[in-house]
């Protein structure tokens, strides 16, 4: 198990002038953590990954894994371990065979080569399928064996590659929990890799939010939620998207308040750098509440019912937006439903930049 | 008209409002007679077509066969009664002509001559082409696909063609005469399409498994090697085919740059038994069966990866 410190790692394809697919990437990773890296296709996060394993070349910066710096060395003598996203088992050689090939390779003993698959494959449930061929698997077995090939060579850190995007729904959440069990089993040092927020949100320690090759933000996956440090962020985490309002910071009788036509909503006092003209204001869906004497209206377009809660879409004062409730039976497409926007859940970004305008604590702690 | 009596009274009426009844009329029995009579027209039809193709196959294995066979039937004929006797068995056979040919050519030299040919050909064509079809899949560079697709360049000409240019080489280079001039020949022709095919089949692998193999603790020789060729089986089964025909089977090239007896291949020693005066077919029928031998029992042992390779590479190169 080791740190990882990825040191202004930048990756370009078509040599030093760019594109680049990753640019000035720093982080530094403990040991024993769980990070993902998420983002939409394209933004690098499989690249980066890539980098760290020894199969893209890194076009600038340094890789250190447990103090070494690997960063020029070949993916063999870097001690990491990697599942691809198909999987990438070899489909000449049975399951026992998938997951020995890499002790041999390194050359260890016939015996020990035996006793650590065997455990590694009591461990993942894969005992009875140790003769079988890869073909003759499911997705998720083969899911299965992929991991515990990564595990019988106990590497320094795993790398996992968008793992579980080839399997169905069901299987993609059971196999989410086996990955969280194993890692809260063996307290090793992964990286995984995802477009899908979910997943980010429920596996990682923390989570690097990428974007064009460059991280929007890095952080614990309820700070994110929490308080998004630019509108990508704001929109990548949660679902469904927060609602975002284009307006202006406008005085209103001394307190600040956002309008955008017909709207005009009041901001929280000390929370937000006042100094910008243009904003855009943010508000999750399951923030918005419905408040009887409300002065703002949803003009109901859709509901959606999924059981435990009801989606809403509709029109408030001439601006399309979501909302997420607790389950509510009585509402019908045409309604108009009384809405509030409560100040301490507000989120009000540069428009210019999308930066988030919320002030650091230390900002709030000189400010007052 | 009892039959319609019956289905008329089989028909139901639903009202729907503002509308007349609809009649659901059930689709009109045929009687069975007419139904059987169907159904034999299909089935004739079926064997119809079954047979006619069975007798396309035959009539395509027959006309490509039969001259193998005469060939084979005919080396077996006494020498006196070749041109007297066309019957299509022949019994008890008769080895003379075998005999014949083992003693008045060098008939073992020459076909170690060609089986060194050959044996050259597949395991040279195999590790070059091998080699560098994997470096032209996996190595970017420009003008790659034009490169191996001008590979394929060669098979535009007669071989005649290539033959000729290539006696002129090879003297300036004191190959003439000389097994190695034609190994370099044979080469020549075989590796472009062993390239061609292997390219098709290393394209179609997918790179996951090197850079597992490599992230499990192989160089990228290692899982090019360990990973990479055990997969491509099928493909290198069919390069070493067809380096084997095409060297093994090979006059041109053979018959232009060998001269002296000791150094002629099979197929050109065979064929200087057939000269002006003296037109020995017995022999040469018995040296062509015999040169043929090799050649079907390699195609019995391995037409399924035959099949395969070529397939793969047609359809992903």
């Amino acid at each position: 198990m080791a740190r990882i410190s990825l040191q202004h790692v930048s990756k370009s394809f078509g040599g030093e002038q760019g594109p680049w697919a990753v640019k000035d990437f720093c982080l530094e990773i403990e040991d024993g953590e769980l990070i993902v890296f998420v983002g939409p296709s394209g933004c690098g996060k499989s690249t980066t990954l890539r980098m760290i394993a020894g199969l893209d070349e890194a076009t600038s910066g340094a890789i250190v894994i447990g103090g070494r710096n690997v960063t020029g060395l070949p993916p063999k003598d870097r001690n990491v371990a990697m599942v691809f996203q198909n999987y990438a088992l070899y489909p000449q050689k049975t399951v026992y065979d998938n997951m020995a090939f890499g002790l041999h390779v390194r050359g260890e003993d016939k015996q020990e080569i035996d006793r650590r698959v065997r455990a590694a494959a009591a461990s993942l449930d894969l005992e009875a399928l140790l003769d079988r061929k890869p073909r003759q698997l499911s997705g998720g077995q083969m899911q299965r064996v992929a991991l515990g090939r990564a595990l019988v060579r106990d590497p320094d850190v795993f790398l996992l590659d968008e793992p579980l995007s080839n399997l169905d729904a069901k299987l993609r959440v059971k196999m989410r929990e086996e990955i969280a069990t194993l890692h809260a089993r063996l307290r090793a040092t992964m990286i995984f890799v995802t477009h899908d927020q979910v997943e980010a949100m429920t596996l990682g320690d923390r989570i690097v939010i990428m974007r064009d090759g460059v991280i929007q933000q890095a952080g614990k996956p309820l700070e994110l939620y929490d308080t998004p440090a630019n509108t990508f962020v704001a929109g990548f985490i949660g679902s469904p998207e927060m609602n975002l309002i284009d307006g202006q910071l406008i005085d209103e009788g001394g307190r600040m308040a956002v309008r955008s036509g017909d709207l005009t909503i009041s901001i929280p006092e000390r929370t937000f750098t006042t100094n910008e003209g243009t904003v855009t204001l943010g508000i999750r869906p399951e923030h918005l509440v419905i408040a009887d004497g409300s002065p703002f209206e949803m003009t109901v377009s859709l509901v959606e019912q999924i059981g435990a809660q009801t989606y809403l879409m509709g029109m408030i004062a001439g601006h399309r937006m979501r909302a997420v409730f607790d389950r509510r039976d009585g509402i019908r497409s045409g309604d108009k439903v009384p809405i509030a926007f409560p100040k301490e859940r507000l989120h009000l970004f540069a428009s210019a930049s999308g930066a988030t305008l919320r002030m650091s604590e230390a900002d709030v702690k000189e400010y007052s | 008209m009892t039959g319609n009596a019956e289905r008329s009274s089989t028909v139901s009426d639903t009202r729907f409002p503002g509308q007349g009844p609809i009649r659901h009329q059930p689709s009109p029995q045929r009687p069975e007679g007419a139904a059987r009579e169907g159904q034999s027209r299909k089935l004739f039809k079926k064997t119809a077509a079954k047979i006619g193709l069975y007798a396309a196959v035959i009539a395509i294995c027959v006309y490509s066969f039969f001259p193998i066979y005469w060939m084979m039937i005919s080396s077996v004929r006494p020498m006196e009664r070749l041109f007297l006797d066309s019957s299509l068995v022949f019994w008890p056979p008769d080895f003379a002509s075998y005999t014949s040919l083992f003693q008045q050519t060098n008939y073992l030299v020459n076909f170690m001559n060609s089986v060194l040919m050959a044996v050259g050909t597949i395991v040279v064509s195999l590790v070059l082409s091998a080699f560098i079809a994997y470096g032209a899949t996996r190595l970017r560079f420009r003008g790659k696909t034009t490169l191996v697709a001008s590979m394929l360049f060669a098979y535009m000409f007669p071989p005649l063609m290539l033959a000729i240019p290539m006696a002129a080489a090879f003297r300036w280079a004191g190959l003439t005469d000389s097994l190695w001039g034609l190994l370099i020949a044979h080469l020549a022709i075989s590796l472009p399409l062993a390239v061609w095919l292997l390219w098709g089949f290393f394209k179609a692998m997918p790179f996951d498994l090197e850079e597992a193999a490599m992230v499990d603790g192989c160089s990228q020789f290692e899982a090019f090697v360990k990973v990479v060729l055990p997969l491509s089986a099928p493909g290198l089964i069919t390069v070493g085919i067809f380096s084997f025909l095409l060297s093994w089977a090979d006059y041109v090239f053979a018959l232009i740059l060998i001269m002296s007896d000791q150094q002629k291949t099979l197929p050109v020693a065979l064929a200087s038994l057939l000269g002006a005066h003296d037109l020995r077919w017995g022999e040469v029928l018995a040296g062509a069966s015999l040169i043929a031998l090799p050649l079907f029992v390699i195609f019995i042992f391995c037409y399924r990866y035959f099949v395969a390779g070529l397939s793969a590479g047609a359809l992903k190169g």
